[in-house]
């Protein structure tokens, strides 16, 4: 497929706010009573400390550059900051964040990053052994889930949820089981201005604060830790946006839809992304292409330094630095 | 307009002609694609919308 225009740009960003802010605004008015502090809370407690931000995103060069490693030598003393598909592997491996981020409103794939306590009850769905964010929960998805069950547990007093008004209130029970202190927002649906749109509405319904989300958990993370950490820096790692060359078009997150839409060929869905820093040709599938376009659109805008060390995938440009993780490591200490 | 302007809202007035008539029906495919059932589905994990450089609305706070 060829690269998207503004135009079928527009059409994803459309057919996400169909998809996502009715369901938003029904587990925001489910988690509002529940609500105690929020970023702006957050934002007071922390008073701008000017610490650099390290964000662990969940793309596939995480597991493929063992990132992790390069962090827990470097003794990096900035803020960690979590998307929820990477919590699990960042536990597994040593590395507890300061603050876990969680916004999709998908009402039962979403918790078992958290650990699930009602897996048995959802829903069937291969979606866990089919996404490339954790390879760990390929295989022996019960066992999985209980080790993730306990590791949360156990970590959870010393991790702050970063929690979205729009994820389904399960997972607000999760993080107070597990121990972990909750920070409120909401994404931002659409125009503020808007007397009748979703994100006055909700903002109304929750008090809590509304941020920009670039479409996606790990640009959320982004946002959250140069806008509300007020980090002057924020290295990003896992922000791929994309598969590398040669994955099968099955192991991609959106196979089953292209297969829906082109189901001769749904290979043809995806979109060939040449990464001249890495000399490669990277896949991506229409909505992930989307982030990407909304992250550059973002990042020149933002008031902090944004270096990609994800070392893979098609995210640079247009203020985002790609840089090698070690080396970056050692220019923000 | 798009440096201060990105999202899921129009602008009084309409968008302004970008001459792309060749792009867009090199693209016809893929916008037909999205008249398909399906399209809802191939939307991302949340929306998304950037207004005047704003990373984050607090009317609580924006009003005090």
């Amino acid at each position: 497929m060829k690269i998207l225009s503004e135009d079928e740009l527009k059409l994803i960003t459309d057919a996400t706010l169909k998809k996502t802010a009715g369901i938003g605004l029904k587990h925001a008015s489910e988690n509002a009573p529940h609500i105690k502090k929020t970023i702006r809370d957050l934002k007071r407690e922390l008073q701008g400390d000017g610490r650099p931000a390290l964000m662990i995103s969940a793309g596939p060069s995480l597991h493929r550059k063992k990132s992790l490693e390069t962090i827990k030598k470097s003794g990096f003393k900035g803020h960690i900051v979590a998307v929820d598909g990477s919590m699990g592997h960042c536990l597994r491996n040593g590395i507890v964040p300061d603050f876990v981020i969680t916004v999709d409103p998908d009402p039962h794939r979403i918790i078992r990053w958290f650990g699930d306590p009602r897996l048995a009850e959802r829903p069937e769905d291969d979606y866990f052994q089919r996404q490339d964010l954790d390879p760990a929960f390929h295989k022996n998805e019960i066992a999985r889930n209980r080790e993730q069950i306990e590791l949360v547990n156990k970590y959870g007093p010393k991790m702050k949820a970063i929690i979205s008004t729009s994820v389904s209130p399960e997972i607000s029970q999760r993080c107070a089981e597990a121990g972990m202190e909750q920070y409120w927002w909401s994404p931002l649906y659409d125009d503020f201005e808007d007397p009748a749109g979703y994100s006055r509405k909700i903002h109304q319904l929750t008090k809590a604060p509304c941020m920009v989300t670039g479409g996606n958990c790990g640009s959320s993370a982004w946002v959250f830790a140069h806008a509300i950490l007020k980090s002057p820096a924020v290295l990003m790692v896992g922000m791929d946006f994309s598969y590398p060359p040669g994955t099968n078009v099955r192991n991609t997150q959106y196979y089953e839809i292209l297969k829906e839409l082109i189901p001769d060929d749904p290979d043809a869905g995806l979109i060939r992304v040449h990464n001249p820093h890495l000399n490669e040709t990277w896949l991506t599938d229409p909505a992930y292409y989307w982030y990407s376009q909304n992250f550059l659109e973002m990042a020149p805008q933002a008031r902090c330094k944004t270096y990609n060390c994800t070392e893979g995938g098609i995210l640079f440009g247009g203020g985002v630095e790609f840089m090698g993780l070690a080396e970056a490591l050692d220019l923000i200490k | 307009m798009s440096k201060f302007l990105k999202g899921n809202y129009e602008v009084k007035g309409g968008k302004p002609e970008d001459g792309k008539e060749k792009g867009k029906e090199q693209d016809k495919d893929f916008s037909t694609i999205f008249e398909n059932s399906a399209m809802e589905k191939l939307g991302g994990s949340i929306a998304f919308v950037m207004k005047s450089n704003k990373f984050v609305w607090d009317e609580d706070e924006d009003t005090k």
